[in-house]
Parts: C-alpha cells; structure tokens; sequence
C-alpha cells in the first residue's frame, strides 16, 4: 500500500523514528495530540486518558506498554472511535493522513459534526476526534484504514458466523469485492497468515479453532483490508510461548511485506523488545516515557521506566535473588494522585514538587522525552498546578 | 468426573521410597489421570483425555519444584490430584506427614486424607476469582483455621489472621474488608495468608504471579520466597513463564501433552537443555533486551490434544531432529546426567542452545 520514496531528510518533528518501512517518512501517520478521555460515573471521573500526545510513522512498529489501567486500551479505542458512554473523548487531536495525504498540519474536519461527508476528501488529513464516530467517513477508516486486532480472539468473533463469513463480510464492506472473489481473498489472506488448509478452515466457526488459530483468523481478518495501521492490542496475551513467538514473528513478516505501520500494545518487557522501533510507556493514563527502543531498554530515564525493568526477572538473571521491587501498588482509577501520578511510589519523588505538579515530557536526546522533574533544569518555573478535574456534564 | 476406570491402580503394598537418607517430602510416582469423552445421549465414554500420564518427580523438603509446560499439558492436573481435588485414575502420591509416616495420598480414604489436608495447600492463579467477594478478610483467612484448624473462638481466631496478615506484609487493620477493596497485589497476598493458616508443609503454587501486574509481580515472588525460609515451606510452582520460573525455583520439570519430558536442577536445564522442546521453549522467551532479538529457533505447529496424542514420541511432528525411530517408538525418561533426566531418542547426539 505504501509506495517507498527515499527516506533520508531529517525529520522535522522532534521525535525521529529509528526505523521506518516506508511512506513519507517525515510525516507521521498518525498524530495523536492531548488526547483526553474520561469516564463519568457515578462514583467520579476517571480521567483514564490524560493528555496523551504520540506519532506514529509509516511502517514503523510504535509500541505501548503499560500495567493495568495506565490507559493504552481506551486510548487505542478512542482512536477508533469506539469509546462507548460512560467514557468520552473530552479533548484533543486525533490526526490521521489518509491515502495519498500530505503532513497533519491542517485540521479540515471541525465543521463535520453533523454531517457525513468527508471533509479533508480521500487524500487531506483528518482529525478522527472530531469526526461523528458514527458517520461515512469514520466508518469507512475504521477497518480499512486502521484495523485493530483485539486482545480476546473469543470475544472479538462471532460465535453464530462462520470464520470466512466474518472475513469476508470484511472485505465485501470495505474493498467492494463480493461473492467468490471476497470468498477467494479471505482464503488467499488466511493463507499468508499460516492457516494451513484456509479453505477448509472459513467454514469452522472461532470456537472450534486452536487459540493459536484464532489469534491468526483474527489477524487475517484485520489485515483483509489492507490497512496502513494496525494497532494490535496485547495479541499474545492468550496463547502460550511458543504460539507467541509464532504471532510474533507473522507480524513481523506482515510488516515488512505490506509496509502497514503498527501500534503494538502490551505489558510485556519482553514482548515490546522484541517487537517495537520506538516505545512510549504509560501510567495511569500519562505518558511517563517516550523514545526509541534501544533508549528505553538502555538508558531508561524516567524513575517508573527504570524500576519496572529491575523488578522483572530475566532469563539471565541470578536465581533466588531478592528482586528489586517497586513499593505499593497501582492507584484505584478514582483515586487518582496529584501531581505526577507516580509520585507516592517513586524513589527520586521530591517533596512540594513531584505531589503538586504534572511534568511534562522533556526531550532529553532526540526523539527521546521523558516527564519527570528530575531533568527539569534547577531553578525553572514549575508548570501550572493541574486544574481541576471538569464537572460531570 | 469420578469415572475412573477399576483396578487401573496398581497394587504397591508399601511405599519403596523413603528408606533413603534424605527421604522426599513428596513423591509423585507414575501418576497418571484419564479423563472421559462422552458422546452421544447415552453418554457412552468414547475415548480418555490423558492429561496426565505417567508422570513421576520427588520434591525434597525446603525445596522449591518448578512444572512448566504449555497450557493444556496437565500441569494443573498432577497439582489437582496432589491435592485430592481430582482422584488419580493410576499410579501414586507419596507425602511424608508431619508424624514421619508416609501415606499414599492417591488412594487414601477421604476422611483419612483431612487431618493430611492442613499440610498441603494451594495459591491459586486468578486472586480476582480465588476470593469470595461477600467475605471479609477476616473471614477469609480465618476459614480454614474453623473448618480444620478447630479455632472455635471469635477472637483468638481474628488474633491469628491479624498475625498472618502480618507475614505477608498486609496491615490487620484490613481484617473488615472485602476484597473489592484491595489490588491484585493485595488480593494475592491475602490468599497466600489463607494458604498459610494451618501451617502447611507443602505449598501447591499454581501460576500466582501470572495474573499480577508486572510492578507487583517482583513483590510476590520476593514474599513467597522469604517465607519459604522462614517458614521452611516446599513449593510446587506451576508456571509458564520461564523466566519466572528460573528465579524460585531449585528444580525444573518441563511438560508436554501429560508428560514429564525433562527434569533437572534449574541452573542445569537451562544452561544445556538436552530435550528440543526446552530448547525451544527457551527460545520462545521474548528477551527484555532489544540488541538480542531472534527471529529463529521457532517452533512449528501447535500441541497436540491429550485425546488424540501423536504415535512414538508426542514432540515428533514438530521437532526439528525427529527421525523414523521417534515416529514409532516412545521413549522413556532416563537419566542422562547428575539429577537431569530427559526422554529424547536423540538426547546424547544434541547439542541444543539454552541461555545463560
């Protein structure tokens, strides 16, 4: 899908990708900018999504890894538009390049909110945060443009349809090839992704398959159409070890040979190392570090960054040690800490600081930021005490 | 499910083991657990699920044995059936009880088996699901001192769990709480608390960092471990995170489909497996560390059902070194170096990659 034009200049935008497949490469895919998304409930807000800014290059893997309830899944669900109430999109950009599009830097999509029709036209930028989630264009991105390959293959498929069914329902929506052709092209699809006799297989429906088998029907079915995004949410968490290393490595593949970019979602060190051209690492819906892959593994600098990669342990490391730890536990999503939500389990945490200001990401080499007040410079104004949480509308 | 199949326990009057110096705290001999397949309105049984089969490894007091294996290996299964949850279709469990006799916990009469019962306990995986959510903690960690510890009194009883809470790093403030209240750390803990009211000996593990986020998985595992040694519990750790594995455990038994297929000291197993599933289990860890990525060493296929195992050796359609010998003849586990067993055909010939 994407052609591939020599990418050699500089990228103009303060994060440089360290290695891209393809497309533009200086302007990114997807712009994602002070993305916020809340949940009103009874009980308070939860602000699982707190202004969240990430690019995501042209063929580039761009993972996000996170513990539970740093916010990675509902942001990949916002970005879809399928945030369902009680959460919503309060605030923030959502920029994606369509097909043929130049860099995001016009926002051409603020008066669509009634209507249908695409404002930016096949080839402008549009900000999917603005878009009705519901209406042509948004519909006719999601799946095709962006697919997602969700984190439960039994949930993500129909038990009553047929696996090919689904696939080619897929296709026949999206691509305008129906009947035999859509049929042959699902086949031709769950071949490439290593389902051995396809044929056969579109006929099963996705309970009777293999939980290795469904994870790849689930990616043939994301891939069907062709998307230059595919954010992949915690895709291995199901199956076992050696089925990872087998999904893994058909991502890989269909990486290289489609040229679509992915958003790599999960919380698993090892995974995103393996996986990932560049990582951002959330907590409690901020972004605590953004940079590429052999930075964050290498020279880690936030503090939760940093603990998080001791307290594993590795297949090289001594046996029967005491792990490093980091103390206490993730806050309740409604319990939220001021400050730097990382504060009150943070070794380096600053009194009158750390508990009363949000940092905000720094960079401190290129392409790589960090949000801690360690590396702001001694002496610098603090940021503005965060505002109040907004009132339940 | 208590289909088992008559006379398919064999007759071993006395346990053999035991007369040995350092007699095992358990030992699990050719134990094996066929579940039934029915089929039809009659429910006629059809075929068996081995999901354990022949399965045999000795746990040494104050030692910690690590079962890992892919899910659907049995690994739960020889953990059920240690704990009586599942009655054993052939073949026997030894435990040393706290008085010096050993028992054959397979084929012991319940109401034998209770006062046996305090000495074996279980951390479950899941502590979302292993804790009642309309019982308090006090409750909770108190219930197994009132059904076998016969701790009648109201606050004698509170007064224990307020000292368990302790061990495992919980304030007994808790005690009134409901385990909505707490995280999947805390939760955790409090199970491990309730595991440990009746002073166990030997501490059945199954999976209980897998479900734990990964800042209070290190937490977890260090607990577990300070209080194997203040404690001197022996655990049997189930896990299929080998990295997790390698860091609790003294010994290595590595499953797949109801077999054991290799056991060895951790450091051992790891360094020079001698089986190819372990080797490629090993293989299959993804490394923390973006300079060693690897693209190789991936293994084909999927495994086998337990119902319909291959012929010959069950790892043959997807190992890389099978030849004709492994397609028709199952190997047995033999001894191939000091306490490492393997049952490879081809175990001498290898030499197969293992991590360092």
């Amino acid at each position: 899908m994407a052609g591939n034009p020599a990418a050699g200049a500089p990228a103009a935008h303060p994060v440089t990708p360290a290695a891209r497949g393809g497309g533009d490469a200086t302007a990114p895919l997807l712009s994602v900018r002070d993305l916020r998304v809340q949940f009103f409930l009874p009980e308070g807000v939860v602000r699982a999504v707190d202004g969240l800014s990430f690019d995501v290059f042209p063929g580039e893997v761009f993972g996000i890894v996170g513990e539970t309830g740093c916010g990675k899944s509902v942001a990949m669900r916002a970005l879809l538009r399928l945030v369902d109430p009680p959460g919503r999109v309060v605030s923030g950009r959502i920029l994606w390049r369509r097909a043929g599009g130049s860099a995001p830097d016009r926002t051409a999509a603020g008066d669509e909110k009634g209507g249908g029709a695409g404002p930016a036209g096949p080839d402008g930028v549009v900000d999917l945060a603005a878009l009705p989630a519901g209406g042509r264009v948004m519909r006719a991105i999601r799946g095709a443009e962006i697919a997602l390959i969700p984190q439960e293959p039994m949930a993500a498929f129909s038990p009553v349809h047929s696996i090919g069914d689904q696939i080619t329902e897929a296709i026949e929506l999206h691509r305008g090839i129906h009947g035999g052709d859509a049929r042959r092209l699902a086949a031709a699809i769950c071949r490439e992704v290593g389902m051995p006799a396809p044929e056969q297989r579109l006929a099963d429906y996705a309970w009777q398959l293999s939980g290795g088998l469904r994870q790849r029907a689930l990616i043939a079915m994301a891939v069907s159409c062709d998307p230059r995004l595919l954010i992949a949410d915690e895709p291995t968490t199901a199956v076992d070890v050696t089925t990872q290393a087998q999904i893994l490595r058909l991502l890989r593949r269909l990486r290289r040979e489609r040229g679509a970019a992915i958003v790599f979602i999960t919380h698993d060190l090892g995974v995103i190392a393996q996986m990932a051209d560049r990582v951002m690492v959330m907590y409690l819906g901020r972004v605590m570090e953004q940079g590429p892959v052999e930075a964050i593994f290498h020279d880690p600098r936030h503090p939760y960054t940093q603990a998080l990669l001791q307290s594993i342990p590795r297949l090289t490391s001594t046996p029967r040690d005491r792990l490093p730890v980091i103390s206490g536990s993730i806050p309740h999503p409604l319990n939220q800490p001021r400050g730097c939500p990382f504060h009150p389990r943070c070794p380096h945490a600053m009194p009158g600081t750390c508990d009363t200001h949000v940092p905000a990401p720094r960079e401190l080499s290129p392409g790589h930021l960090a949000a801690c007040f360690l590396y702001e410079p001694a002496g610098a104004p603090l940021p503005t005490p965060p505002a109040a949480p907004p009132p339940c509308s | 499910m208590q289909l088992t199949p008559s006379g398919a326990r064999s007759p071993r009057p006395a346990p053999g083991p035991g007369s040995a110096g350092a007699s095992p705290l358990l030992e699990v001999a050719h134990l094996r657990k066929y579940f039934p397949i029915h089929r039809g309105f009659s429910r006629r049984v059809t075929g068996w699920v081995r999901a354990v089969d022949d399965v045999s490894f000795t746990i040494a007091e104050g030692e910690t044995l690590g079962l890992v294996g892919e899910s659907g290996c049995g690994k739960t299964t020889v953990a059920r059936c240690i704990l009586r949850a599942h009655v054993p279709t052939g073949g026997e469990v030894f435990f040393r009880a706290r008085d010096g006799a050993t028992v054959d916990l397979a084929r012991l009469p319940r109401r034998a088996l209770r006062p046996l019962r305090r000495e074996i306990q279980m951390i479950f995986q899941d502590p979302y699901a292993s804790l009642n959510p309309r019982m308090s903690v006090a409750d909770i960690v108190g219930e197994p001192l009132l059904a076998a510890g016969g701790v009648r009194d109201r606050r004698v009883r509170f007064e224990r769990v307020a000292d368990l809470l302790r061990l495992v790093g919980l304030r007994p403030e808790f005690m009134p709480r409901f385990p909505h209240a707490f995280s999947g750390g805390q939760r955790q803990r409090i199970g491990i608390a309730r595991a440990l009211a009746l002073h166990p000996r030997l501490v059945v593990a199954d999976e209980p960092v897998s479900a734990l986020d990964v800042s209070v998985q290190a937490q977890t595992l260090n607990l577990m471990m300070e209080l194997q040694q203040t404690l001197g519990l022996t655990y049997l750790f189930i896990g299929h995170n080998l990295s997790v594995v390698k860091h609790v455990c003294d010994r290595v038994a590595v499953m797949y489909v109801g077999k054991i297929v290799e056991t060895a000291a951790t450091a051992d197993l790891y360094r020079t497996p001698r089986h190819p599933y372990t080797a490629a289990l090993l293989a299959a860890v993804p490394m923390p560390d973006p300079r060693r990525r690897s693209d190789d060493g991936e293994l084909r296929g999927e495994v086998p059902s337990p119902a319909n195992p291959p012929s010959g050796c069950y790892f043959h359609p997807r190992c890389p070194f099978a030849v004709e010998r492994c397609r028709v003849e199952a190997p047995g586990l033999r001894t191939i170096g000091p306490g490492h067993r393997v049952s490879c055909h081809r175990a001498e010939e290898l030499s197969l990659p293992g991590v360092s």
